[in-house]
């Protein structure tokens, strides 16, 4: 039983291949976490590494409180059950099962016991005595979990276990191996391509592709809240359908969503999710339909319909799916870009050929930029809201407020468009007034409030529960927010993170060998625990173009370090920040007291970020 | 010690502990008596010379070349040997060829067949020499047979080919199951494609199997090459280390009288290495011929796939 | 009822004259060639079982008789040939040399052969290569080279001359990574989850499945060994070191009867021939996949 968490993961091969990038997940005990996503996508590959299989090129896996990295596969106190069984052929069942326990020289009295008892379990008693090759793939599968549950181990690892069943068999292990987690109360990896085995035994899934996290989250969010064009179409049978569109927000303030050959009108609870940059209509999108949400009707009672002709219908019993296209030239096109599936509940009559009225649920459909295939409609958005700049006032969200002296040297009078991020918001008991329109449970204690104030929708998180209707302040940090006037950007949030190019330097100063970082021709000492750190990555780290992640609140200001230039100190009226400069390149961090002209700045190592530039791989 | 460190040398420790064995195998076996004939070979060790050698350069492989007193057999028993593999090779594939055809036509017995062909390679190399030379006595059972009387292993005209008429003897059961499998291996659905085709039994032959087992033959001439320059241990067997036939003193033979014989090891090292030059070179050509990979590690691949009867064996 | 099930369905046979006509001509020629094989062992094992004089009045028959007809067995030549083969030291030789070859073949060789195959370790494909590269200097240049470093080592004239360079084989530990490059790795990486070390991976797991190749090559490295000529010949020249291959050709050079030699070369040969009729099928097998050793 324990908790694993891979940080920072990465799988190069021959130093330039990367099969897994920036892998992070915490996974907690007792979950059953699944891997998807297409072949080749890393999902085997990270799965081996945290069995030990496959050795992680950088980041770090923790097993429990234990730095896993070099750890003998043996000595994770991990199983594994592999797609092809991989049952010693040469033994008998028993001897299989009971072959971990030997190695680990369990008693020979105690194996009995465990072996036994897990053969009760997975029902396999009476083929102990046989050899594999006497069993059916269904009873091979279960001697592979009788031998990986006979060990009790912390973590359950299982790489696509079900892919040679056949299709019966498969949703029967399904449920047995679900069955299998309740009973055992341990964590368990799993690996699979099939996304339905994904969404029926995870509780969280991890979708990858091409060596990329895509999305880490539940089933059900995973379904209503893709955020890429990616999982939408992969999670899900059938496919979510597919169509190049164009939003635009009308002159009375609605927005609708154009493709060729219909067009939609967006509910208004909608619209505030959307990113406001693509409301103009210039930017394509794609939108996104799930088959459920389209359904052929006699009417559509809320005017959001589709006519189409249909191309085929497929029976499937209990669910009829019906393949259909809204240009009538193109129905038989395999790969025609107005092609759609619809699928409902029993066939009342239509058949292929016909042309039929499909009605769309407005409140769910999904945008992606058409470039990107990123979500245009966050579960948690950044809004953007008007803002004008008065005299030394800013007015937003309903009511105007002192500007603080920051913005004020930057922002001059005039009407401002504001990227509010969730995280600029707090609710609060001053500030701005609001009603909460509606709640949305993030999970984990977290609750995602839409809040009403004045004419502006914002989202904001709070660990509180509030109800709908309920009367809130918010507080916005002025740090956080973006201006932009006329399409060009005023004042900017204050990174959190500040980024460094340079070298690590060895240099022998008298007897004394001295270890530096070096960025644009100056240098600062690195400290001793830092330096063990770059040891450990081999000598090869002074060689290599590194870039440097710095979390800003990590670094200070004082009078040794990195020498740097102080332009102007900002002042956010809460927080207060100095911008430094280091010949080209500027950035911020908090500083209290007015510095002079020229300081040096120091920072906390051990929270550094280091990446190698060339391979965009993430050392330490 | 950093644990990645520790792991990466237990690794490669691991590693040489298994290898263990072929190193010192390969440095004791391979690589120092390469190196010992090498330098030997340029030096004057022999019996007579086993405490007091000395450094000679190139002498040995001038003398083997030019001194036609010393060594008037050099340049006869290479011409003999190129007459041997003259002899053997074009018939050993032409045989093999027929005689697989005729196992592969869907005939009973092939088994049978098989196994019969396959006993004298099984049976020891010294025991079929003595079987054949009393067969191939005067009195022996040839002689009877024919009711002749001719010596033919003493005979200057027919002991070379009589040698070859035995080497082909010995190997066809062999050359017969390579050549067979290599037939075994063509897609049936090329022979019926070409009956569609209206092509016969000999035109079947001609165009679907002769292309299809070209590889095998390619492999039968370079293997027979190669064997055919190493040919003498028949000899040696027949007429111990000295015979009074000249036509069959091939190279190899050569070598033996003048390592045994005459226990002039340098000059016996500098014939190794030049054998080993006439070989490499064959093989060079090999390789350049089948660009890349050389055929004989290709048939061990497919001989290893066999065995196990299964097709995702990885290459080199 | 039961009538009708038995009643088998009739098809007319057309005979087809052509292709009878074919086959049997395929069928005389092979049996033509079959005899060429056969008759000599015939001949061989027949005279072997003749006294000499019986040989010499009336040449080839298919049974061994005496000089007046009569079916007789003359198995004086078998004592002889026993005795002048030396043959109870001979064979305890050869089966030393063989056994020791083939036990130390099959270990050492499939050891490496898991290595280069599976472990991963510094240099790995350099001494492979190196390996491979060794593979083209054929046995017969080896064998002065060899007994040079026999001699150097000053082991001449003894039993671990006539083992030690076949103790491993690189054509074999090729063969042998071929075989363990095809075993399912799943198989080896659950081991290596449940705890195995790798020498037991390697020993327990990896080797059983290899088995049918071991088979083949235990089987040909025995042969070879057994049969070998001129190593024995070339490094040792002790009469009580003799293997039967040696032996057999000193018999066949020195002054014995026919019947005396044939019988010899019986001796020699027959175990040989039996253990193939007995593992036939492994030997044609292994040998219809690919080439044995050149």
């Amino acid at each position: 039983m324990a908790k694993v968490s891979l940080k920072h993961i990465y799988k190069v091969y021959d130093g330039k291949v990367k099969a897994v990038n920036d892998f992070n997940l915490e996974i907690e005990d007792k979950e059953f976490i699944v891997f998807v996503g297409p072949s080749g996508c890393g999902k085997s590959t990270t799965l081996r590494m945290v069995a030990g299989l496959e050795e992680i090129s950088a980041g770090e896996l923790w097993i429990g409180d234990t730095l896993c990295n070099h750890v003998e596969p043996k000595n994770r106190n991990i199983s594994m059950v592999f797609q092809n069984y991989a049952l010693f052929p040469n033994m008998t069942v028993y001897d299989n099962i009971a072959f971990g326990l030997k190695m680990h020289k369990v008693p020979k009295n105690e194996i009995d016991v465990k072996v036994k008892e897990a053969a009760e379990i997975l029902g396999i008693t009476e083929y102990l005595g046989r050899k594999p090759k006497a069993l059916s793939g269904g009873q091979r599968q279960r001697v592979a979990l009788g031998r990986a549950i006979v060990r009790e181990p912390n973590v359950f690892l299982f790489d696509e276990p079900l892919s040679n069943l056949d299709a019966k068999l498969r949703a029967k292990m399904r449920t047995e191996i679900t069955r299998l987690h309740k009973r055992l109360q341990t964590t368990f990896i799993y690996v699979t391509h099939d996304q339905v085995e994904a969404m029926t035994m995870g509780d969280r899934i991890v979708v990858m592709k091409g060596g990329y996290v895509q999305q880490i989250d539940t089933p059900q969010n995973l379904f209503r809240w893709p955020e890429n064009k990616f999982v939408a179409g992969f999670i899900g049978t059938p496919q979510m359908n597919f169509f190049s569109a164009a939003l635009t927000r009308e002159k009375n303030g609605k927005v609708t969503v154009a493709t060729k050959d219909f067009t939609l009108t967006i509910p208004a609870e909608e619209t505030y999710r959307l990113d406001e940059t693509y409301l103009d209509g210039a930017k394509p999108v794609t939108l996104g339909i799930r088959p459920d949400d389209i359904r052929p009707v006699v009417k559509a009672k809320s005017g959001a319909e589709i006519k189409a002709k249909v191309a085929l219908v497929e029976e499937l019993g209990t669910q009829t799916l019906i393949y259909a296209n809204t240009n009538e030239d193109e129905l038989m096109h395999e790969n025609s870009e107005t092609a759609f599936c619809s699928s409902m509940g029993e066939n009342s009559g239509i058949c292929a050929g016909q042309e039929v009225i499909f009605e769309v649920n407005t409140a769910k459909l999904h945008f992606f930029d058409e470039t990107s295939e990123r979500t245009v409609k966050r579960r948690i958005p950044t809004v953007t809201v008007k803002c004008t700049i008065k005299n030394g006032t800013m007015e937003m969200l309903g009511a105007a407020q002192p500007l603080p002296p920051a913005l004020g040297e930057s922002l001059e009078n005039g009407v401002y468009k504001t990227e509010v991020p969730a995280g600029a918001l707090a609710l609060s008991d001053k500030g701005y007034a609001g009603v909460i329109e509606e709640i949305d449970d993030l999970g984990k204690g977290r609750y995602l409030y839409r809040v009403c104030c004045g004419k502006d929708r914002v989202f904001i998180i709070d660990g509180n529960v509030h109800k709908e209707g309920e009367n809130v302040f918010v507080t916005v940090a002025a740090d956080k927010l973006t201006f932009t006037i006329n399409g060009e950007t005023a004042a900017e949030a204050i990174s959190s993170v500040f980024r460094l190019n340079g070298k690590f330097l060895r240099v022998k100063e008298g007897k004394e060998k001295k270890h530096y970082f070096e960025t644009d021709g100056v240098r600062i000492e690195t400290p001793f625990g830092f330096n063990q750190k770059m040891y450990d990555r081999g000598r090869s780290i002074f060689k290599r173009e590194l870039t440097l992640d710095i979390s800003a609140d990590k670094a200070e200001l004082c009078g040794e370090g990195l020498p740097v230039t102080v332009e102007n100190v900002l002042d956010y009226g809460a927080v207060k920040y100095a911008r430094l400069r280091i010949n080209e390149k500027s950035f911020c961090i908090p500083a209290d007291i007015l510095p002079e002209q020229n300081a040096c700045v120091k920072f906390d190592f051990d929270a550094i970020k280091v990446y190698d530039s060339a391979l965009d791989m993430r050392l330490f | 010690m950093k644990a990645q460190t520790k792991q990466k040398l237990k690794r490669n420790a691991v590693g040489y502990a298994f290898i263990l064995p072929l190193i010192l195998y390969f440095i004791v076996f391979q690589l120092a008596p390469m190196l010992i004939a090498l330098f030997i070979s340029f030096t004057n060790y022999s019996l007579e010379h086993l405490n007091d050698y000395s450094f000679v350069g190139f002498d040995n492989y001038i003398e083997l070349f030019t001194n036609s007193v010393k060594y008037p057999m050099f340049w006869s028993s290479l011409k003999t040997t190129f007459f041997y593999i003259l002899l053997t090779v074009p018939a050993n594939i032409i045989l093999a060829l027929v005689i697989s055809a005729l196992l592969n036509s869907k005939i009973k017995g092939e088994k049978f067949f098989k196994t019969i062909f396959y006993i004298p390679s099984v049976t020891v190399g010294v025991a079929i020499m003595v079987m054949w030379q009393q067969m191939l006595a005067p009195d022996g059972l040839i002689n009877q047979l024919f009711s002749s009387n001719v010596d033919f292993l003493n005979n200057e005209s027919t002991a070379l080919s009589v040698f070859a008429l035995m080497s082909i003897w010995g190997g066809l059961g062999y050359n017969v199951l390579i050549m067979l499998s290599a037939m075994k291996n063509i897609d049936p659905s090329l022979y019926e494609a070409a009956e569609i085709d209206g092509a016969g039994p000999l035109q079947k032959f001609l165009y679907v199997t002769v292309p299809g087992v070209m590889p095998t033959v390619f492999f039968f001439l370079i293997t027979g090459l190669i064997g055919g320059f190493q040919v003498g241990e028949q000899m040696l067997i027949v007429y111990g280390d000295t015979t009074m036939v000249n036509s069959v003193y091939t190279y190899v033979y050569g070598l033996y009288y003048t390592m045994r014989r005459e226990c002039n090891y340098a000059m016996a090292s500098a014939m190794s290495y030049f054998l080993f030059v006439i070989i490499l070179i064959i093989t060079l050509i090999q390789f350049r011929v089948q660009n890349g990979r050389p055929k004989w590690i290709t048939k061990l691949i497919d001989k290893a796939k066999r065995v196990k009867g299964e097709e995702n064996v990885e290459t080199v | 009822m039961k009538q009708s099930e038995n009643r088998k369905l009739h098809f007319p046979r057309r005979v087809n004259v052509a292709s009878v006509t074919k086959k049997t001509a395929i069928y005389i020629v092979l049996i033509a060639l079959c005899l060429t094989f056969i008759i000599p062992y015939i001949w061989m094992i027949v005279t072997s079982l003749r006294t000499e004089t019986a040989y010499n009045s009336t040449g080839f028959t298919l049974l061994p008789l005496d000089e007046n007809g009569k079916f007789t067995l003359y198995f004086q030549n078998y004592g002889e040939a026993f005795t002048a083969l030396d043959l109870g030291t001979v064979f305890l030789n050869t089966l030393i040399v063989c056994v020791v070859n083939t036990v130390a073949n099959l270990f050492l060789n499939s050891l490496a052969a898991y290595a280069f195959a599976r472990l991963k370790f510094f240099g790995r494909n350099s001494v492979f290569k190196v390996c491979l590269f060794s593979m083209m200097v054929p046995g017969t240049v080896m064998l002065v080279p060899n007994y040079l470093i026999c001699d150097f080592l000053g082991i001449t004239d003894s039993i671990p001359a006539l083992i030690m360079p076949f103790l491993m084989s690189i054509y074999n530990i090729f063969l042998l990574r071929q075989q363990f490059l095809g075993v399912d790795k799943e198989i080896e990486e659950a081991a290596k989850i449940e705890g195995a070390s790798v020498f037991r991976i390697y020993f327990r797991i990896v080797l059983p499945l290899v088995k049918p190749m071991l088979i083949v090559l235990g089987i040909t490295t025995f042969m070879w060994n057994y049969s070998n000529y001129l190593w024995p010949y070339i490094v040792n020249s002790d009469p009580a070191l003799r293997t039967l291959s040696t032996s057999l050709a000193e018999l066949m050079g020195a002054d014995y009867d026919i019947t005396v030699k044939l019988a010899g070369a019986v001796i020699v040969s027959a175990p040989m021939i039996v253990v193939f009729f007995i593992l036939q099928k492994f030997i044609i097998g292994g040998t219809m996949a690919g080439a044995v050793k050149g």
